[in-house]
């Protein structure tokens, strides 16, 4: 009897290490796959919890809750007015990490909210979204919420104009435009103040010499065409409209009438987030490390061996105390601004074989902004002067602050490795062409500058939006090279249109997919700045 | 069984214009689509937050060789009942009403309502190119405000033309020599989507949108553009939403003379704004807004 009751207890301990051996070994293979390069993902995924553990861990949250729900209850009841919270709040909607989601956004800035608001208000009970989103407060000490310190949105000019060349940019400008007139009724959240962008309605000047002067006349026509209100001009009539402008070398002036202007990105953004939390979009403070993949070998896909395919199905989340996480997802959004190519490269987009060995040609290139004030500048007639050379300056409010800058020439290129910002490339590169331009600002001050980074697409400096070809789920929304800031409300309503829709339905952003990397077909912009 | 069969819908007179070389069962799914459009008005009770502004199913142009579905492709077999496959899922919109739990209570049933009243006036103001095609920009402008309860004056008269009861005195077809001069919006809600109905008027001297409170600094900027080179006279009094950015924007009107600005001038940037206005524009006279320090800025 006892000898029995023994074998019994050797074997069934045999048996659940054979179980578990055998299991672990299956989950390792599955998920951690080693493949042929050797830039493989550093981190080991995390281990799955015990699904007792975690059921205990749960109802024991559980229980708290409902515990301090009912002394409240109590205390209010009573009168007594209670400061002190017995559970600190957690950082996550439910309480609990979100282990599994519908749609995983990388990037929390502009593009990623923007999606996760569209997204949302489409399907607001249906889908779940998570955005991933790395430095979400400026000051370490004060408990700020939702203050991005190197993100390009909030470092942004924030411009918004109609002069592109080409007809999706042109149309997802409009869109912008039509967005933030009606912010109020789409961005309102119930108890908080409407949103203001401030917007600041100037209107673009943009010049061109004789060599571009034939471009601008194309562009023009083809913005008048889709609705855009612009109205060209000859040098004399330049010099009429506006005195304090010196029109040496330049052909011909397009000065944007409508719709044109600048704006605050940040407040954007923000009203961008608070709706989006108000619809149940979960924020996770987080860096996006690395993906997990799922051979697939039953999948047969056109342009992939049969047999090879694998899907990419978590995404390795470091929270901000350091944990590694991981987040299952239906689909995932790249959308890191300048850092996606690292953020692609965790999902194999340059690394692998045949469709998988293209990169992401999205880099950060850093950008100066200064603030310059000149006593006797150009007064309020005074649009977002755009020069032949590429140096740009506005107003700013209306006390003789001008915002100018340039972007650099390919070989003066700044290294991107911190924002600092060097104020010898106002002296060289920027101030010699504002005044010979303008000759007012002959004696300027600069008063402060900052610097942030552009999605810099280097393949042909238009963004990249729509999925990959390789992966079933993986969208890409970046490389907007400067000009994100105003396509993205469209861009937002695109890719939901893409996912939810299953192709583009108002605007048609065929055009701008990954797929013309492959076909090396360049989608030039002749006017950026 | 052909072409002119399906051309004869039965119960409901759909106009179809169907391109002359599609295959019959394209022609099929291309009638569904477009009698899907036409019922799709009739069916807006249904559609709550439409968003999409143009859709043109016959304008899509064929997906690249790679990207074409399955289906599609040269060469694949497909079984005729394909016909009655629906190219998409269900719609969303259905279910995120099923989905949606309906506040019935009474602050929700009063934003609902105001909510919907300001989208049909929205959708009242709608621009109509037939209007502008039939009767020229003036004449069409001069219908869609008097209408709705605003006052016109044409080049060469003095009487002003309002609306008594539900008649009043226009023209009813193409007439050159009716020029809109001036504008009295009184208590009519303009809104913006409405001001397009009001372009290319190009003697227009005269505005007045005092007490309009959808005015904002959108509307300025579009003012500044349609009227830049003949508008004189701009009341925007009690206009509140105005900023000191809107009045900034309007440094595009070369033939200003006078601005309004009653009500709205409270803040010094709004104050600063004005001058500054004044100083590009030596011609242009601002009333409504005191300048409470004038003795120490410097011009």
């Amino acid at each position: 009897m006892f000898i029995s009751t023994m074998f019994k207890a050797v074997n069934t301990f045999k048996c659940r290490k054979f179980i578990k051996v055998k299991f672990v070994n299956l989950y390792k293979n599955a998920c951690f796959c080693t493949n042929k390069s050797e830039v493989s993902s550093s981190y080991e995924p995390p281990k799955p919890e015990n699904p007792f553990k975690r059921t205990f861990r749960i109802l024991g949250n559980d229980m708290k809750t409902a515990k301090n729900k009912v002394q409240s209850f109590i205390t209010k009841v009573q009168g007594v007015r209670e400061v002190t919270n017995k559970v600190p709040k957690s950082p996550y909607r439910d309480g609990v990490f979100p282990e599994h989601c519908d749609i995983a956004i990388i990037g929390g800035g502009a593009m990623g909210s923007s999606i996760a608001y569209w997204l949302k208000q489409r399907a607001p009970n249906a889908i779940t979204v998570t955005v991933i989103e790395k430095d979400p407060s400026v000051n370490q000490n004060i408990v700020s919420w939702g203050q991005y310190v190197d993100a390009s949105t909030v470092l942004s000019v924030g411009g918004l104009r109609q002069q592109f060349s080409l007809e999706e940019n042109i149309r997802m400008s409009l869109f912008g435009a039509e967005f933030l007139r009606n912010i109020k009724q789409h961005l309102s959240v119930e108890g908080h103040d409407p949103p203001d962008v401030q917007f600041t309605p100037f209107g673009y000047l943009c010049l061109a010499s004789e060599e571009g002067a034939q471009q601008l006349e194309e562009n023009a026509n083809l913005q008048k065409k889709l609705g855009a209100k612009n109205e060209l001009l000859t040098p004399v009539k330049l010099k009429q409209k506006f005195p304090w402008i010196n029109t040496d070398g330049i052909a011909l002036g397009c000065h944007g009438l409508e719709n044109e202007g600048w704006f605050d990105p940040w407040s954007l953004l923000y009203a961008f987030k608070t709706k989006a939390l108000s619809l149940g979009v979960e924020y996770v403070d987080g860096e996006a490390v690395g993906f997990e993949f799922k051979k697939m070998p039953d999948m047969l896909t056109e342009g992939v061996e049969p047999g090879s395919y694998e899907a990419v199905e978590k995404v390795l989340v470091k929270t901000e105390s350091g944990e590694l996480r991981s987040i299952k997802f239906g689909f995932v959004i790249i959308a890191a601004g300048p850092h996606s190519a690292r953020v692609a490269k965790m999902a194999r987009i340059g690394t692998g074989e045949g469709m998988l060995s293209i990169p992401l040609p999205v880099e950060p290139r850093k950008r100066y902004v200064f603030c310059i004030n000149c006593k006797n500048g150009p007064g309020l007639n005074t649009p977002l002067t755009i020069d032949p050379s590429g140096a740009y300056f506005r107003r700013e409010g209306l006390a003789g602050n001008y915002i100018c800058g340039r972007s650099p020439l390919p070989e003066e290129e700044p290294s991107v490795d911190n924002l600092d910002v060097d104020y010898d490339f106002f002296d060289k590169n920027v101030w010699p062409i504002l005044a010979k331009r303008v000759p007012a600002f002959e004696s300027v001050k600069v008063k402060s500058a900052w610097s942030g980074y552009y999605e810099y697409n280097t393949y042909d400096e238009n963004g990249i939006v729509g999925p990959h070809p390789y992966y079933t789920n993986l969208y890409i929304a970046t490389g907007f090279s400067g000009h994100g800031i105003q396509h993205s409300p469209a861009v937002g309503r695109s890719v939901m249109e893409m996912i939810l829709d299953g192709d583009f339905e108002t605007i048609d952003l065929k055009r701008m997919s990954f797929d013309r990397l492959i076909t090396d077909t360049p989608l030039i912009e002749q006017n950026i700045f | 069984m052909g072409i002119e069969s399906f051309r004869r819908v039965p119960f409901i007179l759909i106009k179809i214009i169907i391109p002359e070389n599609m295959s019959c069962e394209k022609t099929m799914r291309y009638l569904i689509q477009c009698g899907h459009k036409q019922f799709l008005p009739y069916l807006k009770v249904l559609c709550t937050n439409r968003y999409c502004t143009e859709v043109k199913p016959e304008t899509k142009s064929n997906p690249t060789l790679w990207r074409k579905p399955w289906a599609h492709k040269e060469g694949e077999w497909f079984s005729m009942f394909r016909l009655f496959a629906p190219e998409k899922g269900g719609s969303l919109e259905v279910i995120r009403i099923l989905q949606n739990n309906i506040n019935f209570s009474p602050q929700a049933i009063q934003k609902w309502i105001k909510k919907t009243k300001r989208e049909a006036s929205i959708l009242d103001m709608k621009y109509i190119p037939e209007r502008h095609d039939i009767l020229g920009s003036n004449l069409a402008a001069a219908h869609f405000l008097v209408h709705r309860g605003a006052a016109i004056r044409f080049v060469g008269s003095t009487e002003w033309i309002k609306r008594q009861g539900d008649e009043y005195d226009l023209p009813n077809k193409y007439n050159p020599d009716y020029l809109v001069e001036a504008i009295d919006i009184l208590d009519m809600k303009l809104y913006y989507e409405g001001f397009q109905n009001m372009t290319n008027l190009s003697s227009l001297q005269w505005l007045s949108l005092q007490n309009c409170v959808e005015v904002d600094d959108w509307f300025l900027d579009k003012i500044s553009c349609e009227y830049q080179s003949s508008l004189e006279y701009l009341d925007i009094g009690n206009c509140v939403q105005v900023s000191h950015r809107g009045i900034s924007a309007l440094y595009r009107m070369s033939k200003l003379r006078t601005l309004k600005v009653h009500n709205i001038a409270n803040s010094q940037m709004f104050q600063l704004a004005c001058l500054m206005l004044e100083d590009i524009h030596p011609q242009l006279n601002i009333e409504g807004v005191t300048y409470l320090d004038s003795e120490n800025q410097s011009v």
